[in-house]
């Protein structure tokens, strides 16, 4: 692509058409760091307000954006995969969830934010780089907003300015650093192999290449990705992060950073489809990691004290559940993993709402703490209890139909390919759902089974309100899953 | 002019020795260090690799925008450090253990 500078400058203009979204998130991070200068008082609430109506408003640009077609732009950089919309609708309704939280969170002893310009306007930034990460078309483009994403959050993590916060901090930047050090290095084996760093060339660059060298590459490649998910070798600061850092940035790293390095794997494995065909060793790999995340999780969550630690190992589990989801190559894998998002955005969401809210009263989030709460808050206790059965994924709750859908898609692979090591897989999963019922339900048993001492537990209507609002979609889609199916269908088909 | 093989030596053992530094050493600015080691091996091979690129700069342009983000990681970094130092007296990565589960 030898363009004359004109061309290129022209190619560029109309690549803005394009971008409406991302510009306009651009402008919210200034204006909000702008508007805090004026503001002497009232900054959360008001703050928050700019940026609710500013993501509403984005809504608008993302369906203005969206409706083009795949060809790249930005001189190759970027692109709107047939995903992106979806993943960029996904990361803006979380960011709207998460300033909610962050407005309803009242008097609140152990969270006394001072910064709140700073925090909104580098959480609208951590919304752009994932936005970023959902279009990357080149290797330079991942990286750089995969940067974006985590440096952003390496800050924000530290914001409670406590003795945990820093500790979270650090472990989370040297883990993170480390990983994206291996990714890039695994990327420049990849550049030199094929000579391009844009997916589509590489992928047919690496046709007369030994298998094994490229195999090294891209597995050091995916490590980064599989840190930003936190699937198995590389979940160990997750724990330790959603301890320390705020709970309505823990809730949001548990869904959007997950599914913009789900959106960055999935053009990887769709821009190698061949090549992946071909060589079973990537497929293995994921088979693996998947493995290892989904028990990894599960065992460490039964022993945890504290809700928080559990929902962050449950989040390494969850992890699995998605790359599972790839493992088949099928449509039907992509389509049971677009739902699991969906769903799991919900689920995740209500959880942390409810211990952030629990954690405000009671002072921490210990789940021995939450002893009697489901007595004498039957309304919160049953919302709780259907919240914790769809983590679980059994029926009458939404989670049961996104894990269907997963393991009827590893069912299909098998019975195309006869491989034993997806039939494994999928007894495998099917096992770890049982595990899984333990430590989820320690939540419910010990909200109605054990007698209340002491309770400090209080909630406010508006609090309700929202845990309500997220966790009626978890029911409503187990008995119309078509809704979102469809829904999803004319996003992504 | 150099051969590849020359480049790709260099950056294997600098790539080896971050990892090492990393691994190895509880001082959370040496191990940030060792980072800065292997990114810079990433930068050789994307400036070595360059040459043989149609286009014959985007390995260039990669390294530039990895020496800025390297920058920025550091900043980071160092204020985290001295915010863990504030809080632990210590930057010695075996002293920071108030999160466990």
């Amino acid at each position: 692509m030898n363009l004359s500078l004109s061309d290129k400058l022209n190619h560029i203009l109309e690549s803005i058409s394009s971008l409406y979204a991302e510009g306009w998130l651009a402008v919210l991070f200034i204006a909000l760091i702008i508007i805090e200068l004026f503001l002497t008082s009232k900054k959360k609430l008001v703050l928050g307000v700019v940026a609710l109506i500013g993501l509403a408003i984005n809504f608008l640009f993302i369906q203005k954006t969206g409706t083009g077609n795949e060809a790249p732009f930005m001189l190759g950089l970027l692109a709107i995969h047939k995903s992106s919309l979806f993943f960029k609708y996904l990361f803006n309704f979380s960011g709207m969830v998460v300033i909610l939280m962050m407005m309803l969170s009242g008097n609140n002893k152990q969270e006394d934010f001072k910064n709140y310009g700073e925090f909104y306007s580098l959480f609208i930034a951590i919304i752009l780089g994932l936005n970023l990460m959902a279009m990357a078309n080149n290797l330079l483009m991942v990286y750089l907003s995969i940067e974006l994403v985590s440096i952003t959050s390496y800050v924000l993590t530290v914001f409670k300015f406590d003795k945990k916060g820093a500790e979270g901090g650090i472990k989370y930047l040297l883990f993170g650093a480390i990983s994206s050090g291996v990714m890039l290095y695994g990327m420049s084996l990849l550049y030199g192999f094929s000579g391009s760093l844009v997916f589509s060339e590489i992928a047919s660059g690496l046709a007369h290449i030994p298998t094994i060298p490229v195999i090294i590459a891209l597995g050091m490649t995916l490590g980064g990705l599989f840190f930003k998910i936190s699937a198995a070798p590389f979940h160990i600061w997750t724990p330790d992060v959603y301890e320390a850092a705020p709970t309505p940035l823990v809730a949001f790293f548990s869904v959007a950073p997950k599914a913009a390095g789900i959106a960055v794997l999935l053009t990887f494995i769709q821009g190698f489809e061949n090549f992946v065909q071909e060589e079973k060793g990537i497929i293995y790999l994921l088979g693996f990691v998947a493995g290892l995340s989904i028990l990894i999780g599960n065992f460490s969550a039964i022993w945890q004290k504290s809700a928080k630690r559990m929902l962050a190992y449950s989040s390494i589990a969850h992890s699995g559940f998605l790359l599972l989801a790839i493992i088949p190559l099928s449509a039907s894998g992509y389509s049971g993993l677009y739902f699991y998002l969906g769903i799991y955005v919900f689920m995740n969401f209500a959880a942390f709402v409810f211990i952030q809210f629990f954690e405000e009263t009671s002072g921490n989030d210990s789940i021995e703490k939450m002893k009697g709460t489901g007595l004498s808050f039957p309304v919160i206790g049953i919302l709780v209890v259907t919240i914790m059965i769809a983590l679980t994924g059994l029926p009458i709750t939404a989670g049961f139909t996104a894990k269907l859908f997963i393991f009827s898609a590893l069912w299909e692979a098998y019975q195309n390919s006869g491989e034993g090591f997806m039939l494994t897989l999928f007894i495998f999963g099917l096992f770890n759902t049982l595990i899984a019922l333990f430590y989820y339900l320690k939540i419910p048993f010990f909200m109605f089974f054990r007698p209340n001492e002491n309770q400090q537990f209080s909630i406010q209507p508006v609090q309700t309100a929202l845990l309500v609002v997220l966790t009626l979609p978890l029911i409503f889609f187990f008995f119309k899953p078509d809704v979102l199916t469809g829904f999803l269908n004319t996003l992504l088909f | 002019m150099i051969p590849i093989e020359h480049f790709l030596y260099i950056s294997g053992a600098l790539f080896c020795i971050g990892l090492t530094v990393v691994l190895v050493k509880k001082n959370a600015i040496v191990v940030l260090m060792g980072i800065e080691l292997m990114l810079n091996a990433a930068n050789l091979n994307l400036v070595a690799f360059s040459q043989y690129d149609a286009q014959l700069i985007q390995g260039q342009m990669f390294s530039l925008f990895v020496i800025v983000i390297a920058a920025a990681e550091a900043a980071v970094g160092l204020a985290i450090i001295l915010k863990v130092y504030h809080f632990f007296q210590s930057a010695d990565l075996d002293d920071i253990k108030e999160l466990k589960g």
